[in-house]
């Protein structure tokens, strides 16, 4: 026995449809193993971070190269992001499946528990989550690098109890950084079977 | 009274016969599809185009959400040196990040 899963755009499931409360700010999440479907995991947030090193220059106000001042260093410089990625609001449905819905020939569909008779798990998209577009279907897209460059401007700063200006003789790096999840994590899901119909309809 | 039975399995008989197919799924539900074009009885939902479906229980149909995250860095440090002294405002800016969930396309198709 399985349970089939849609969604609706307006209004509440239809009759003989439960709603699938799970799905509350997730996407449906392909697995290949039939154990994993129904988990509900991920997060919706990222670590954003900088190595940013510096190094000795002039300061305004003061001596340039102050004796036992360096101006170098590096630390990891990060915050949080809070992720949303496009999006249309749906409510998801369920109900038991026995065949006893006619889907035409290649539907895809997303099951709960087990791949019903008639249907072929999808195995190419796990993984992947599920994304409208209106050509290379069926292609997947791997989630993008985030590395990037920050704009910097010359600025005040404070450096221990002093207040100099940078006047551009100081040279800093890293001003480039990544962005990303954590290694492993993926945005909010509930994993599930995405199963397409063979050519018989039934 | 077994008239009524054997009328009933005459019926149901003859419908596999003629290979009456199991009901429709019910008008609004979505499916998806890599063809070309939705089947016969589903239209294609364009509002998914470059979308995620994400769960809710409000606000239904509507869209929202970014691939492009504006973020902005205060890079206050401070000296890696044994003279540890902090260092404020050193260096800010504001980049765009790019990012979106690795992703499958399909079209979404909503039943008639």
């Amino acid at each position: 026995m399985t349970e089939i899963i849609t969604f609706v755009k307006t209004g509440n499931c239809p009759d003989g449809w439960e709603e699938a409360t799970m799905f509350l700010d997730c996407i449906p999440l392909p697995t290949n193993t039939i154990s994993e479907s129904g988990d509900a995991g991920g997060v919706n947030t990222a670590y954003h971070y900088h190595n940013c090193s510096w190094y000795r220059g002039q300061l305004q106000g003061a001596d340039p190269y102050p004796p036992g001042w360096s101006y170098s260093g590096t630390k990891r410089l990060g915050s949080t992001i809070t992720l949303d990625p496009k999006h249309v609001k749906v409510r998801f449905c369920k109900k038991i499946y026995n065949n006893d819905l006619t889907y035409p020939a290649l539907s895809i569909m997303m099951f709960f528990d087990d791949v019903p008779y008639g249907w072929n798990l999808l195995t190419a998209f796990e993984g992947y989550y599920p994304k409208g577009a209106s050509s290379s279907l069926g292609s997947t897209q791997a989630e993008p690098a985030t590395s990037h460059t920050h704009s910097r401007s010359a600025g005040s700063f404070t450096c221990g109890d002093y207040s100099y200006k940078y006047i551009g003789a100081v040279s800093q790096t890293g001003n480039t950084g990544s962005g990303s999840l954590t290694a492993g994590e993926q945005f909010k899901y509930v994993k599930v079977l995405f199963c397409q119909r063979g050519n018989q309809p039934r | 009274m077994v008239m009524g039975i054997f009328s009933t399995l005459f019926v149901k008989h003859s419908q596999l016969r003629k290979g009456i197919k199991a009901p429709l799924p019910p008008s609004g539900t979505y499916m998806m599809t890599t063809e070309s074009a939705c089947p016969a009885g589903w239209t294609e939902d364009i509002d998914f185009v470059d979308r995620h479906p994400l769960g809710a229980n409000a606000d239904l149909g509507t869209t929202g959400g970014t691939e492009d995250y504006s973020h902005y860095h205060s890079h206050g440090s401070s000296r890696a040196d044994s003279q540890s002294y902090p260092v404020a405002n050193w260096n800010t800016g504001t980049a765009t990040i790019t990012w979106y969930p690795a992703n499958f396309k399909v079209k979404f198709c909503v039943r008639n």
